[in-house]
């Protein structure tokens, strides 16, 4: 996949993410579908490119968050680069997998997240954070995988996983 | 040769961090130039958020639909149906009641402030972080709209416009951790500010005085403070509240009296302060 074309699929993915399913939020909590992308593609591609995956992903976020530009950029290429270790380790047919690796990296991302904006003075608790939004994110993300996993390992490899 | 590939990948991996946590501290503040390519952004997604918007306004109304039919055909189980034509009709008053309530309630607030004018703005797009609270409606610039601009909907303060592009803008609610309004509680005139804690149903309400006294249960509004927010607009009620850390202020629990996850129109106050 182009870096062109994963551009285009993340600014896709943006959108819906800001029409569609903010307005399907389960608990006022909304699914991270640049994360799910993001790992879906470090998974079929490995850790150089998931990690550039993730930077592509979060750097649109960013842009149009307009504040604190980098951030997102920063936890998304983590988040690529860990899931990209796993490329080559884990057979890419288990379907259900790659919804494991974004629930675990969901607290990954959503810690450093927190951490990075209590650094930065924007004061959010721990507490609260893991308590009330990180676990019904993580497992919104983890139902939405396999159905964006399939459609993404038959563009890249042509076949069903 | 992977020590050394690992290596690199760590010495890359820290570069980077330092260089983009840098440019997150530099922009903490929306800088003119990150706030023109939002807007630009902004402007560039607009009809694909209005058509979302409309067909889920679609969507909605056909679901609505069918509830209301599978609602009647209970309902001629049980009643007549001249019972349950009645019941449809009672709905449809409750709704213009409703609505009437609402208009009365704006009305009254524009009469008691005749230098404001409100106008109506419809959500077109959420923020997708659950960090963040905001969302986008459809007034901009061309309706007059401009930063900073006060929000609000029947029940009380939802936050105030934070990017303006031409069609439409992006309003910061109170609830996002970015905002802090001046406010004061109704009964004891005690001050504190408001901050958002990426929760919808909860603020904090800190730097009040140890030696003044906040109840639990007491309306909390805003103190016309800072230039941003006209005075006596509410915000919510005191749920809890607690020492500070510090020990040197008390902080305060405020559940706000806006449903932040079911908003679908606000208005924006518009005029001097």
């Amino acid at each position: 996949m182009s870096n062109l074309k994963a551009m285009l699929y993340f600014l896709f993915f943006y959108i819906i993410a800001q029409t569609v399913f903010s307005r399907l939020a389960v608990n006022g909590v909304k699914p991270d579908l640049i994360l799910i992308l993001t790992v879906i593609l470090s998974f079929l591609y490995g850790p150089p490119r998931g990690a550039f995956f993730g930077m592509q992903g979060g750097l649109i976020e960013d842009l149009f968050t307009g504040h604190f530009i980098g951030l997102n950029t920063l936890v998304k290429m983590v988040a690529g680069f860990l899931a990209g270790v796993l490329e080559g380790k884990i057979y890419p047919e288990n379907w259900w997998f790659p919804g494991v690796i974004v629930f675990v990296l969901t607290f990954v991302k959503d810690f450093l997240y927190v951490a990075f904006l209590n650094l930065l003075g924007i004061s959010i608790t721990f507490t609260e954070a893991f308590g009330r939004i990180m676990p019904v994110e993580a497992l919104y993300n983890f139902f939405l995988t396999p159905v964006f996993y399939f459609f993404f390992y038959r563009a890249v490899r042509g076949n069903k996983p | 040769m992977a020590k050394r590939y690992w290596g690199k990948t760590l010495l890359v991996g820290v570069l980077l961090t330092v260089l983009l946590l840098s440019l997150a501290r530099y922009t903490t503040r929306e800088l003119p130039f990150f706030s023109e390519v939002k807007s630009g952004l902004k402007d560039l997604t607009y009809p694909f958020a209005r058509a979302v918007s409309f067909l889920w306004g679609g969507v909605s109304n056909v679901t609505q639909y069918f509830k209301d039919i599978n609602e009647l055909r209970r309902e001629k189980d049980r009643l007549l149906q001249e019972n349950t034509a009645l019941k449809y009709q009672l709905n449809r008053l409750q709704e213009v009641e409703r609505e009437n309530l609402r208009l009365k309630a704006l009305l009254g607030y524009s009469q008691e402030h005749p230098n404001y004018e409100l106008i109506v703005a419809k959500i077109i797009e959420r923020d997708p972080a659950n960090w963040y609270k905001s969302f986008t409606v459809n007034q901009g610039k061309s309706s007059g709209i401009k930063k900073d601009m006060p929000v609000l909907d029947q029940n009380g303060l939802v936050g105030r416009m934070m990017n303006v592009a031409a069609l439409n803008g992006e309003v910061l609610l109170i609830t996002d951790p970015r905002s802090s309004v001046a406010a004061v509680t109704y009964q004891g005139r005690v001050p504190g500010i408001i901050k958002g804690t990426a929760l919808s149903s909860e603020l904090i309400m800190d730097n009040i005085p140890l030696n003044l006294e906040v109840r639990t249960g007491e309306k909390v509004l805003t103190s016309g403070q800072g230039g941003v927010f006209p005075a006596g607009i509410p915000i919510g009620y005191i749920v809890s509240v607690t020492k500070d850390p510090s020990g040197l202020v008390q902080v305060a629990k405020v559940r706000p009296y806006v449903d932040f996850d079911r908003l679908e129109e606000v208005f924006i106050l518009k005029g001097s302060r």
